[in-house]
């Protein structure tokens, strides 16, 4: 899953601060931002496969050689042929990080201070040595006619480029030709067949450069040999021939892979497959079949088995099929890891929504369910090979075995390897061990806690890209980073684990904990959890979005008392946020969930016990709380003006305190109208559609409507009410019981004229089919009855014209 | 909706190609109008390619529409993070002849599409820069093409296509008053989506000579329950009724392009274009669920995507009628009208909206 910051923010619409209108809202969340991937595709230890680590939506990165395999290889080559033990980080240092204009600078200055204390550079400039120096600066000035003429908004760069490369395509062929060295004699070659792909000059290239290729290179085993199959590839003109040169160039070169697998599409693959190739051509074949395949590739694993028993390519490609299933069994759309979380609050109202799609979801996951079991035989089958390929092999099986819920078959396995040497395979293990303890055991158990707690730091001690820094606050405008998308996932493990924990603490019952882990993995779920870039650190909404949606009062209790707890477990200290909110931060939510279930006075209780100054001072919305009268309608209801009686802004605990006094009105005068229209009123101001909706909500939105809070397009949930207090924020239901009691209360025609009003313009509030086409019987008996009163002169006049 | 799209077969006569229902009445409409002799609408098409290739079908189809007029995207202007400027992309390149410019199409707009991030990326006195280095690569492109057909192809105006936000207002609009200057004699316009249309007093009003109003990508995507975010008639009514009078002569662009918008329930998987629905088989596994919604009954691999049993494909091709419904608001919205477009040339898209393109373009 993608950190908080990688995300395409357009948040307008969605903050209380920005009500304007926007062209675009809500998250764009992209599918590898919601995957929930905890099998390491570096635990199959393949070497040059990152590019082609699993992505639903990108295929396959677009760095070719992340690891630097292909370097390294070229900087050991160099070591070897000075047999000087000339450090690898000097070789690399003038191979790959000195800019060609600086080095081609030196040569012609003779001038080497820059490079001073280099020991290759040393070496290279020893009179014995001036054939390497040679190539060396020829190499460069070909670099730098690749890559230094680069104004881009230059229309002859072009024409100088290609015949500065064609001139340096003979002149590596002539140096090659004449090397006595047989290293440097191929490093010009490869030079020559480049230069030759970027001129377009294959008449050239067949006529001087493949007889010598075929001479020297194919036994050679130097990394220039699996760069020159690509130029020799891509400037073979018989359709059969460019590939297996291509195909020799993904076997023998990393660099060289990405490009390689862009020039084949499935259909030449298929044609290839039955070309009569050699075994180790036809393997790659297979491998690229299996690397194109979006959906089920088991087919073509079990081909490439057959061809090649111990590929090596074998582990990378399962890890890829495992990363399917991932996605397949555990992204949201399925069970992943926030509609978990839905699950434990989701009524049989949500369940229903999409029974197509869910009918056809279910049937998926058995059909899923099915091929995790066939790809676990085939690993099962596949366990062969040296040790660290069997470690392997164990732990897919043991990921394949919690992917399909036998998470003790999963932890029996774990508990069979040793701490591997591996790095990439230790740290696969620890997830497995996290993941299984935390499904068999009880997490609420201090001994487990521990536990977890030490897989958890160990996995961050292997890793550093596991650090668990604090969510930023995201910056205005933030681009997405699609390139980075992939490695980011490989970054965030141990955020999912905490994820994923939170969960079981939720399932547990164990809200408050729960919500510290939410917090801690700083994930981006579907729910809103606030994006906002002008709160203060102790009051941000994200620091209580999770118990906005699942506390209870008394979870908020629990929450005061471990923020002041003066000792705490090792877990305990694991999951304290580094800066706490202010307490009252808390406590505000405390008395607005307490405001949800109409408990007016132990509301006022806990917001009295807060600084008063609290709603001026840190609160970050108060410019959206009331102001005047909670009873006042004014600015909602068009036949009422706005009180002239204008104030400032009114804190919580004053509209609680008025609530408290309208109850005690209404308890003093039981059968009062007048006392009982108030209060309606005031339940009506707190509702989406009222002046005081804060005192519900944290949010509110434009776009935002009853009917949407569940059916909002997929995007996200702003709010996580429970069914009660929904139900009297979007459709006003509590409003509604009380102006019926005023009709039945009523003895004064304008009374009751006021309230058949109010149950009218309620009804149109939060009917589907809002406005004017609503039939209101209220409308009706208004007409009919009552059209004497002041009232409906001024209801008329507002509303029927 | 047929959703394999059926090709035009080079080599084919235009009347095997087209309906022949569609081109007769066409030919005649044709005839009638040049003959009426007062002014119409250019009929134009965006030509969206990065090589120029047109095979004489594709001329003769234009010319039986009448098209007389391209908007030509020369190049992209794109802000490059290895070199820290923006730098021209996928410059167009001349493959074919150019004739079919003077086959019912004697003039042309060169079009260049610039990222809006390259004006948030770009310091202000880069505006001055770009202005003149764009000019030159206008210039250079122009050449190029002259070249490749022997002929040089005139053009009285250049078009900038560029989504600006109010962020980048400042710097884009000063970009245009400079390039203007690089092109004192020709007429410079903007591209204009709906959104700025309707809020001139946030988006501000481009300082050029007139504006095309692009009247598509009106929904949103990502949204399940949209009828179709590239182009629904009822959305471009409501952003029309919004404005009385906008302070740029307008011209108009209608969408003949579209996709496919892939939802697993309610979320967005991403976007099916026609061309990966072009695999054997696969229309059985289609079934129609409801107006322009395809329910994908068994799992199926696609060159790049799985799509699975229940996932929903939105088919966002524009509506026919929705199309000349719209030609006929904007008709009397914009009586001014010097040219009408569609976006973009691309014959394999629109096989199936002949008749439509007609009666929009016979309206002006």
């Amino acid at each position: 899953m993608k950190r908080l910051n990688g995300l395409l923010l357009c948040i307008s619409c969605l903050l209380p601060a920005l009500f304007y209108p926007s062209v675009a809202c809500g998250p764009l969340w992209l599918p590898d931002q919601n995957r929930v991937s905890l099998f390491r595709p570096g635990t199959s230890l393949s070497s040059g496969m990152q590019p082609f680590y699993y992505s639903e939506r990108l295929l396959h990165s677009t760095v070719p050689d992340p690891a630097d395999n292909d370097r390294r290889r070229n900087c050991e080559e160099w070591q070897g042929f000075t047999n000087a033990g000339i450090p690898l980080l000097h070789i690399a240092e003038i191979q790959y990080r000195t800019d060609p204009d600086k080095w081609l600078h030196a040569c012609n200055e003779n001038d080497w201070q820059a490079f001073d204390g280099n020991g290759f550079v040393q070496w290279l400039l020893l009179p014995e040595n001036r054939d390497a120096f040679d190539y060396l600066r020829l190499a460069k000035e070909i670099e730098f006619t690749q890559s230094g003429l680069t104004d881009p908004w230059d229309d002859g760069n072009d024409r100088e480029m290609k015949r500065r490369l064609a001139s340096f395509a003979r002149e590596c062929l002539k140096r090659s030709t004449g090397a006595e060295k047989a290293f440097l004699r191929d490093r010009y070659l490869f030079q020559a067949m480049k230069c030759a792909h970027y001129v377009a000059d294959p008449d050239f290239a067949s006529a001087q450069l493949f007889p010598l290729f075929d001479r020297w290179m194919p036994r050679n085993e130097s990394v220039v040999t699996g760069w020159a199959h690509l130029f020799r590839g891509l400037l073979e003109r018989d359709s059969l021939q460019r590939a297996v040169h291509l195909l020799q160039a993904f076997e023998r070169s990393d660099e060289k892979k990405l490009v390689v697998y862009n020039r084949f599409d499935m259909e030449q693959l298929e044609r290839l497959a039955v070309a009569g190739l050699d075994t180790k051509s036809l393997e790659v074949v297979t491998v690229l079949k299996a690397l194109k395949s979006p959906g089920r590739a088991l087919d073509k694993l079990q081909q490439l088995q057959r061809i090649t028993p111990l590929s090596t390519y074998l582990p990378a490609l399962i890890a890829r099929e495992i990363n399917k299933l991932e996605d397949w069994l555990w992204t949201p759309e399925q069970v992943g890891l926030p509609s978990w979380m839905r699950a434990a609050t989701q009524t049989e109202e949500e369940m229903s929504e999409d029974l197509e799609f869910e009918d056809a979801r279910r049937k998926n996951l058995a059909k899923d369910h099915a091929y995790l079991l066939e790809v676990m035989q085939f690993v099962r089958s596949s366990a062969f090979g040296s040790r660290q390929a069997r470690s392997f092999y164990t732990l897919a099986e043991a990921h394949l075995l919690s992917m399909g819920g036998d998470f003790a078959g999963a932890y029996r396995l774990l508990q069979g390897l040793a701490p591997l040497t591996s790095r990439e395979q230790e740290m696969q293990r620890l997830i497995g061990l996290t993941v299984a303890t935390a499904e068999l055991r009880d997490v609420r158990d201090d001994a487990i806690q521990l536990q977890l707690h030490d897989y958890l730091t160990e996995l961050m001690r292997l890793n550093p890209d596991f650090a668990l820094y604090e969510p930023q606050i995201i910056s205005d405008e933030y681009w997405y980073d699609a390139i980075g998308e992939v490695y980011d996932e490989q970054g965030d493990d141990v955020r999912e684990l905490l994820l994923w924990l939170g969960h079981r603490f939720l399932l547990a019952g164990d809200i408050m904990t729960a919500g510290l882990l939410y917090n801690k993995a700083g994930l981006e779920t579907e729910y809103y959890d606030g994006w906002y870039t002008f709160q203060s650190e102790e009051a941000n909404y994200r620091s209580i979005a999770f118990y906005d949606r699942f506390a209870t009062p008394e979870t908020i209790d629990s929450l005061l008392a471990f923020r002041q707890m003066p000792k705490r477990t090792a877990f305990q200290a694991f999951i304290t946020p580094s800066a706490w909110p202010l307490a009252d931060w808390y406590r505000d939510l405390k008395g607005t969930l307490l405001i949800r279930e109409h408990r007016f006075r132990e509301a006022l209780a806990v917001f009295s016990s807060m600084d008063p100054a609290f709603w001026q001072k840190q609160y970050a919305f108060a410019d959206y709380l009331p102001t005047g009268s909670i009873t006042d309608l004014g600015g909602i209801i068009p036949w009422r003006k706005p009180s002239a009686d204008k104030r400032e802004r009114v804190s919580k605990m004053e509209i609680t305190k008025a609530m408290v006094q309208l109850e005690n009105d209404m308890a003093r005068n039981p059968m009062d109208g007048q006392t009982h229209k108030a209060y309606a009123d005031a339940l009506l101001n707190l509702t989406y559609w009222g002046n005081a909706w804060m005192m519900y909500s944290y949010g509110k939105s434009d776009n935002e409507r009853y009917w949407n809070a569940y059916h909002d397009g997929g995007s996200i949930r702003l709010h996580g009410f429970r069914s009660v207090s929904e139900r009297d924020y979007y459709f006003c239901e509590a409003a509604i019981a009380y102006y019926k009691k005023v009709l039945s209360l009523s003895k004064d025609d304008e009374l009751t004229a006021d309230a058949l009003m109010m149950l009218d313009y309620c009804k149109r509030l939060t009917s589907e089919e809002r406005g004017d086409n609503v039939q209101s019987d209220y409308l009706a008996a208004l007409k009919s009855d009552f059209s004497h009163t002041r009232l409906w002169k001024a209801f008329k006049s507002s509303c029927l014209q | 909706m047929k959703l394999e799209m059926r090709r035009l077969k080079t080599g084919c006569s235009l009347i095997d190609n087209m309906n022949a229902k569609s081109i007769l009445p066409l030919a005649a409409m044709i005839l009638l109008l040049h003959s009426c002799g007062h002014d119409h609408a250019q009929r134009s098409f965006y030509y969206w390619k990065t090589t120029w290739r047109v095979d004489s079908v594709e001329q003769a189809q234009m010319q039986a529409y009448g098209v007389n007029h391209l908007y030509v995207r020369y190049l992209d202007v794109d802000w490059s993070d290895n070199l820290q400027i923006p730098v021209p992309v996928s410059q167009l390149t001349p493959v074919d002849t150019y004739r079919s410019l003077e086959l019912g199409a004697p003039s042309h707009t060169p079009v260049v599409f610039i990222t809006n991030r390259t004006f948030d990326k770009i310091e202000a006195a880069w505006s001055d820069s770009l202005a003149v280095k764009l000019a030159r690569k206008i210039r250079h492109v122009a050449d190029e093409l002259a070249n490749a057909t022997n002929q040089r192809a005139a053009f009285s105006e250049i078009q900038i296509d560029c989504d600006w936000t109010p962020s980048t207002r400042e710097k884009y609009f000063h970009f245009l008053e400079r390039f203007k200057s690089e092109f004192p004699r020709k007429e410079i316009t903007v591209t204009l989506r709906l959104y700025p249309y309707t809020y001139p007093q946030t988006m501000g009003i481009p300082p050029v000579d007139r504006a095309t109003l692009m009247c598509y990508n009106l929904g949103r995507l990502a949204d399940k329950t949209e009828v179709n975010s590239v182009f629904n008639f009822a959305e471009l009514t409501k952003y029309l009724n919004l404005v009385e009078k906008y302070p740029l002569q307008l011209d108009v662009a209608l969408p003949l392009f579209g996709w496919h918008a892939w939802f697993r329930g309610n979320r967005l998987k991403g976007i099916v274009y026609p061309r990966e629905l072009e695999q054997p088989g696969l229309d059985t596994l289609l079934l129609q669920a409801d107006g322009n919604r395809w329910l994908v009954s068994e799992d199926v691999s696609l060159k790049t995507k799985y799509l699975r049993a229940g996932d929903v494909l939105r088919n966002e091709f524009p509506d026919k009628q929705g199309l000349v419904r719209a030609a006929e608001r904007l008709k009397k919205q914009l009586p001014a009208i010097r040219r009408v477009a569609f976006f973009h040339w691309e014959p394999n898209n629109f096989t199936d909206y002949h008749e439509t393109i007609e009666r929009a373009f016979a309206l002006y």
